[in-house]
């Protein structure tokens, strides 16, 4: 399915985009509109945070730009530039959703998506902007404001106990996480057979899905095709994961339409809200209750941090006392550390960036790869830095950008009251009232999925 | 700054790949408060600087800030003045009548009409470079370009180095022609 375009009447075929394409997606000779190899491309979307080629008002004309608006489907309301490299927009399919009385409506936003939308109302880069956010969503007119981060716990709960079972049992090591859309089907389509290293996990996003329709429908008194599930992202590969075939396991598709963060955006200036001078909100419970191990989802090294956080208590039984784990932080391609939990040394790999997999791969394929435990994340700085993202005007505030919404997502980890996944209440009572246990039959059948070619 | 027509900036073409950045930076940098993301833009991107394209060159043209600049002597209503050695435009003053465009003898001046830029009321001022007055760090196109194809020059600066290089050059030749003696 198309998720990314190169939009061949804008593209200056400068190149820039092809510098920033981890997987070498993009070919064409310079000075010429690109071309986009769909077999390739994982969809991660950074030549979008990339491209600079405009509708010019002065080169093209302001029937071009009236034009391309339509083509792509974004609301009158939409007045910023419109570039060459784009993400093939559902806003639509929310908008018509948002105005059927017969839909249940539920959105879910995923963690950084709260460190990003507020900028594009003006706010300062890195505005953490949760309550703000809830409020907007409830604004719009869903019927329940969940939350990626709930399901975020719940991708803890069930990797960390995986994992517990892999090094316990001599399983498939190292394990690599599956949050990432764009870096599970980079191994999809380069690494076939060693799809089984993958975490068998499906993401925060698809558990989400397959929870709010079947026990969520449960909670909310309503029947699970009825449930219509919105989800929102910074990433724009999220769509094509929500579209994959095998991700129906509540019954129907899970997860209805995904829009990027830059997509609410533009939802809610449509609907005339201002979400900078929106009050703070709760997220709708017990779906929309998180842990600051969840928060960090959004930033390289946060499904680690979280996962070493829970399964700590996993392998001993103890509560790890400092839960800022600083040796996975940080933004370098690829670090290691050893954690010790009692009598086992977990030894754990963050990855970030796709352009840092290939030695790490090579390693794998050599056998040397001296790890229980790796993360890999596909955009420069894990979900924070994501193809859906607000996108800056000039790249020399990207740093800035990162940087911001980076501490926004510790702080924010950081002042709630709970940072540990399994800490939860909403968590402990989807277990007790539906789930049983981590990894158990109702867990494999919603929350587990396997790969192409495994 | 100071100097009249001391700075302006200059593209090198064989490192220009037309990718717009300097457009959009530039446009950006005029805006007032802080907009640093696309999704605050809400009037159409018009750029101070224009990226032009022939079949073997792509580069943006800019304003040379021109001593006894041409387009500040044809601008009848006084909309074009001179601060601190850079040729700005007081929007309140122009009338659009094009004659600075046609004065300059670079094209780094566009009128933009009514038919483009609705919002202005039917007011069409002139869109030059300023030189980026407000910003500490220099011109948003030269800070942002990623192949740094942009550059300030300083032409007295360009000056004093050339007449040293010559005399180093004489110099050197002088040297030379000795030893072979």
């Amino acid at each position: 399915m198309a998720v990314i375009q190169i939009d061949k009447d804008i593209c200056t075929g400068c190149q820039e985009c092809t510098k920033v394409c981890p997987v070498y997606a993009i070919e064409g000779n310079p000075g010429e509109a690109q071309t986009l190899v769909a077999e390739r491309c994982v969809m991660c979307g950074q030549c979008v945070q990339k491209c600079k080629s405009y509708v010019s008002l002065i080169d093209h004309g302001p029937e071009m730009y009236n034009k391309k608006r339509e083509e792509r489907m974004l609301p009158e309301t939409v007045r910023e530039p419109l570039f060459a490299a784009h993400n093939v927009s559902h806003l639509a399919e929310v908008i018509k959703a948002l105005g059927d009385p017969s839909l249940f409506t539920i959105v879910q936003a995923a963690p950084a998506v709260r460190v990003g939308i507020a900028e594009d109302f003006g706010l300062p880069l890195g505005s953490l902007a949760s309550g703000k956010m809830a409020a907007g969503l409830r604004r719009l007119g869903f019927k329940k404001v969940y939350d990626t981060n709930f399901s975020a716990d719940l991708t803890i709960m069930e990797e960390g106990t995986e994992l517990v079972k892999r090094v316990t049992e001599k399983g498939v090591l190292p394990m690599f996480t599956s949050c990432c859309p764009g870096w599970v089907r980079y191994m999809e389509n380069n690494h076939p057979e060693l799809t089984k290293h993958l975490s068998s996990c499906k993401s925060p996003q698809q558990m989400a899905g397959a929870v709010f329709k079947t026990y969520g429908a449960k909670l909310d008194g309503v029947k699970g095709a009825k449930v219509y599930n919105v989800s929102v992202m910074p990433c724009t590969c999220k769509t094509f994961e929500a579209a994959r075939a095998e991700m129906n396991s509540s019954g129907w598709q899970d997860i209805d339409v995904v829009i990027t963060t830059r997509e609410l955006g533009y939802l809610l200036k449509y609907k005339g809200i201002d979400l900078a001078t929106l009050p703070d909100e709760e997220f709708d419970m017990p779906l929309g209750e998180y842990t600051g191990a969840g928060a960090i989802f959004g930033v390289t090294g946060g499904v680690m941090e979280a996962a070493i956080r829970t399964g700590y208590t996993l392998i001993t039984g103890k509560e790890l006392k400092d839960v800022d784990i600083n040796a996975v932080r940080g933004s370098d391609g690829f670090r290691r550390a050893e954690i010790k939990a009692g009598d086992l040394t977990l030894k754990v790999g963050v990855v970030t960036n796709l352009k840092n997999i290939d030695p790490v791969i090579e390693q794998l394929q050599a056998g040397t790869l001296d790890a229980h435990f790796v993360e890999v994340m596909t955009c420069p700085e894990g979900c924070i830095s994501g193809g859906g993202q607000p996108k800056l005007l000039s790249d020399t505030d990207v740093p800035e950008a990162y940087q911001s919404r980076r501490n926004a997502t510790y702080d924010h980890d950081k002042a709630l009251p709970k940072r540990k996944s399994h800490e939860s209440g909403a968590i402990k009572k989807i277990y007790a009232e539906f789930l049983e246990k981590p990894n158990g039959h109702k867990s494999h059948e919603l929350l587990h999925t396997s790969y192409k070619s495994e | 700054m100071s100097g009249e027509g001391a700075f302006f900036v200059l593209a090198d073409p064989e490192k220009c790949t037309g990718c717009r950045a300097c457009e959009v930076a530039c446009f950006a940098a005029h805006q007032k408060g802080v907009l640093k993301t696309v999704g605050t833009v809400t009037t159409p991107l018009i750029p101070n600087l224009y990226l032009t394209r022939t079949e073997t060159i792509k580069m943006p043209i800019q304003c040379h800030h021109c001593e006894n600049a041409p387009c500040l002597q044809s601008c009848l209503p006084g909309a074009l003045e001179r601060k601190d050695g850079s040729v700005v435009v007081n929007g309140k003053k122009c009338i659009g009548c094009r004659n600075c465009a046609l004065a300059c003898p670079f094209g780094a001046i566009q009128i933009i009409g009514a038919d483009i830029l609705p919002e202005l009321g039917g007011a069409a001022p002139a869109f030059k470079c300023d030189l980026c007055p407000d910003r500490e760090n220099g011109p948003a196109c030269v800070a942002t370009c990623p192949n740094e194809a942009l550059r300030v020059v300083d032409t007295e600066e360009e000056l004093r180095e050339k007449r040293i290089r010559s005399s180093e050059a004489a110099e050197a030749i002088q040297g030379s022609s000795k030893g072979v003696q």
